[in-house]
């Protein structure tokens, strides 16, 4: 089965079953749905910057909080009537609350893959977990936004023209956003940029003989990923309806890592696999035993050992453009 | 006489207790092949190195087109217009012979950032990759990854590259290692029409080929130019002699 | 008065990083060896932690707690390299996270199978009970005294293995250049497996001792875990002697900074947010120093192979 038929075929089922689940009046199942939405995007950033670009960043939970915590703060303000910073209250519309999380996560993505990019290897991956765990041991700490109790959103931020609160409509703006999210990185792939940035992944002195400056382009892929995953802990948030420091742990670094191995490392839809698997290992195995996670890390372990390609490269068993 | 295309003043660089380069200069001019030779262990490598930036001298500077490079990041002296080829071929592993040379055109046609065009519908593009594949006859292969081709092809792959760039100077580290005869003789015609494009610093142990192609050749030892002449002053030069092969004629 | 102070918290520091050597020293090995990351070396020092409360309490026995500890751990250690890490030495970084990782989650849960999701009971020896006096200004634990000449003189005995020893220097060998070893006959997949099992014996045996002043939990690895590392990286990998420096600095700085800032900050800033600044600050500081080491000096303090 060809990779762009595996591809289709989870889109109608990403579309198709929340609808079903819809019509037979089973909201908890949309709301999985969405789930796997948030998480699959969360994925499609990391995938950049690790599938495409080859830089293990063991500390992308840092965006997926920082865009958690965007709107849970912004929520948190304006429903309190109080000012963040001069006149400004707060807001609790998504349409604005997405690019200042966004904008947010890019500048700290800036910084911090500047600072991170100068190394490889183990400090490379050492570099970003200390950044994330920095701010992890922050948000507990300071008391301000829960501190370790975490930050709830007491109604979830409005669109316009939408009923958030429905989690059918819910479902479909995070569905939308990955869907966009997809194409714009599937031509982010074909592009220049995407050519230059999966070369230096295989090659990098190739790469730089020949005039291109690794650099600039690791960073930017660097932060275009940081975006993408603040947007899915935006998302996150207000599917929650609550923000909390784990988002910020390691361990949340790990599990993104996770979704995007499962489905397959550097394909364009690998993290909507990946996480699927997750999502269902989590529902269907967890329903069954408390001790679900031991499957899932033989399953990983499985993966990582035999089955590199993920569920993607297993049932496509096509080798993938490069 | 124009001016040197690349001049190396001075240049030193130790490793702790080893000189690696100790005080040397030398240019390279419009037009010739430049051969560099001496033993292993003699310097060349991490000369190369600095002139391509990936090493930073401790002392000396380095001109390319009359322009102070020593400061330079290697891919910034790679816009500048100076190629090179490795000594162990360094391609992309998994693209395609055509993609490895689409990226060379791309790299050299403008910014890469540029993130919604595919560049692999870029025709123009497409159309310069070919005529590079074709010039070092690799045309009937542009579509297998480099990590099919034979030990000559990726040698020959890496030489297209390096004329991708359309370059103001060739830096070619053994060019010919370990290729068969047939394929050294290809290479040697190769090299005598690049040497009209721009001119050539080659570095190889080939001594037949080195003979053939040079206009000037020198020779390292210890990190130190101990000769540097014409073909003929530099094959009846006694210290070469002593130094690669121990005797004295 | 406030002198006392500080030398209990320098001892404290000293304690913290003593544990995080036994548990540093592993890992740098390990990944100077074998180039491989483990993330599995919380688990190791669980598992030991686990082995000693459920040994000591069924046979009374701290000392026989203690061996199982590290009996366990090593044994677990071995276990793992025959099985997992043995495919993982030639695979790239984000394998071995990967795998590493997964083996965390495999191990977690099978623990929390096998001994449920409480804490175990596991107490300080009660010939360790109560406060010495130290230059006779200082009641310090008589346990964390203990810990701290325990740990020195483990430190030296691998100081001691790793350099006088001739497996230490096949070890060493194997570090510097591993084909060449074996080529020279010398049977390398034995020493990494021995390597391995020496990381995780000490991993167990940090878990054991530490495990009686805090509790024995199924999470108690993750955070020694991430310092660990943290130690190594400024340390430099493969180097023990990084690890033993890194690892009393980041145990020093951690507890210091806990102890003091909040106390420093309330000379210049209002009280109550000193308090809560210098609380956040001394739970980073750690990162930042590792992070500030990694600007100036890319490979550590000591970096073994340069």
């Amino acid at each position: 089965m060809s990779e762009k038929y595996l591809n289709r075929i989870m889109i109608a089922l990403l579309l198709g079953l929340p609808w079903l689940a819809h019509w037979l009046d089973e909201p908890y199942y949309v709301s999985l749905a969405t789930r796997i939405a948030i998480l699959a995007l969360a994925g499609v950033g990391l995938n950049l910057a690790l599938g495409l670009g080859g830089m293990v960043s063991f500390g992308h939970a840092a965006f997926f909080g920082i865009g958690g915590y965007v709107t849970g703060i912004l929520a948190s303000h304006a429903f309190n009537s109080e000012p963040i910073i001069s006149g400004f209250m707060g807001t609790t519309q998504m349409l604005i609350i997405w690019p200042l999380a966004m904008l947010i996560a890019a500048i700290v993505a800036v910084f911090i893959g500047l600072l991170s990019l100068r190394t490889s290897g183990v400090y490379f991956i050492m570099i970003t977990l200390a950044f994330a765990q920095m701010i992890y041991y922050f948000s507990i700490s300071w008391p301000t936004y829960g501190g370790e109790d975490g930050l709830p959103i007491y109604v979830r931020n409005g669109f316009p023209g939408i009923n958030t609160l429905q989690p059918i409509q819910f479902f479909m703006i995070c569905c939308t956003l990955l869907l966009i999210t997809l194409w714009g990185v599937s031509r982010l792939q074909n592009s220049r940029f995407g050519n230059a940035l999966q070369a230096l992944r295989q090659n990098e002195t190739r790469v730089t003989s020949i005039g291109i400056n690794p650099l600039g382009i690791k960073l930017t892929a660097f932060v275009i990923s940081a975006t993408i995953t603040a947007l899915a802990g935006s998302l996150f948030a207000d599917l929650n309806r609550f923000v909390s420091p784990t988002m910020f742990s390691w361990h949340t670094s790990g599990e993104i890592m996770i979704f995007v191995i499962l489905g397959g490392l550097g394909r364009l839809y690998g993290p909507l696999a990946g996480a699927g698997l997750f999502i269902l290992c989590e529902a269907l195995l967890g329903g069954w035993t408390e001790y679900w996670q031991f499957f899932l890390g033989l399953l990983l372990l499985g993966v990582v050992l035999f089955a590199r390609g993920g569920l993607i490269g297993v049932l496509s068993r096509e080798q993938k453009n490069a | 006489m124009p001016n040197p295309v690349i001049e190396i003043i001075n240049l030193s660089k130790s490793f702790g207790a080893i000189e690696a380069t100790q005080e040397l200069s030398l240019t390279l001019n419009f037009g010739e092949i430049h051969a560099l030779i001496g033993p292993n262990g003699a310097g060349k490598s991490t000369l190369i190195k600095q002139i391509t930036g990936y090493i930073q001298p401790d002392q000396g500077q380095i001109r390319f087109l009359g322009q102070t490079i020593t400061q330079l990041s290697p891919a910034n002296r790679a816009r500048l217009g100076l190629a090179q080829t490795f000594q162990v071929s360094s391609l992309i592993m998994e693209y395609s012979c055509i993609d490895n040379l689409l990226l060379v055109v791309q790299a050299r046609s403008g910014s890469s950032f540029s993130f919604f065009a595919a560049v692999r519908d870029d025709q123009k593009l497409l159309a310069q990759a070919h005529n590079y594949l074709e010039q070092v006859g690799l045309s009937d292969r542009h579509h297998l990854p480099a990590s099919a081709l034979s030990h000559g092809e990726r040698r020959q792959l890496e030489i297209a590259m390096a004329l991708a760039l359309e370059p103001k100077a060739f830096l070619l580290d053994e060019p010919m290692a370990g290729m068969d005869p047939a394929g050294v003789k290809n290479l040697i015609e190769m090299l005598k029409k690049m040497r009209l494009q721009a001119p050539i610093l080659l570095i190889e142990h080939d001594m037949a080929a080195v003979f053939a192609l040079a206009d000037r050749i020198t020779v390292l030892d210890y990190g130190r130019i101990i000769a540097t002449g014409s073909v003929d002053s530099i094959r009846n030069n006694e210290q070469v002699q002593i130094a690669y092969l121990g005797v004295s004629s | 008065m406030g002198a006392i102070l500080l030398l209990e918290q320098c001892l404290n520091g000293l304690q913290l990083g003593i544990m995080l050597f036994l548990m540093a020293a592993g890992l740098t090995l390990i990944f100077g060896v074998m180039g491989l990351i483990n993330l599995a070396h919380g688990s190791l020092y669980m598992i030991g932690a686990f082995a000693c409360a459920a040994v000591a309490s069924w046979t009374g026995s701290f000392t026989l707690g203690l061996v199982a500890s590290v009996v366990c751990a090593a044994a677990a250690g071995a276990l793992i390299e025959i099985g997992v890490m043995r495919r993982l030495y030639q695979r790239d970084h984000l394998d071995q996270v990967l795998a590493t990782f997964a083996l965390i989650l495999i191990s977690s849960e099978a623990m929390r199978w096998l001994f449920g999701s409480y804490p175990l009971y596991l107490d300080v020896p009660e010939v360790f009970y109560g406060a010495i006096n130290l230059f006779g200004v200082l009641q310090y634990s008589r346990y964390r005294l203990f810990i701290i000449v325990l740990g020195l003189l483990t430190a030296l005995g691998i100081y001691l293995l790793i350099n006088k020893t001739r497996i230490g220097m096949r070890i060493r060998a194997g570090a510097a250049d591993r084909q060449m070893t074996a080529a020279l006959g010398i049977n390398i997949s034995l020493i990494f497996t021995l390597v391995f099992a020496l990381g995780a014996a000490l991993a167990g045996f940090a878990g054991a001792l530490v495990g009686s002043i805090q509790s024995v939990d199924i999470g108690m690895g993750e955070p020694v875990l991430i310092l660990a590392f943290v130690v190594v990286v400024i340390g430099g990998i493969g180097s023990i002697r990084g690890a033993l420096v890194g690892a009393i600095i980041v145990g020093m700085v951690d507890t210091l900074g806990r102890g003091y800032l909040p106390q420093l900050l309330q000379l210049i800033l209002d009280p109550v947010f000193a308090n809560t600044l210098g609380a956040a600050l001394a739970s980073i500081a750690i990162y930042l120093l590792m992070i500030m080491i990694l600007i100036f000096k890319p490979k550590g303090l000591f970096p073994a192979y340069g």
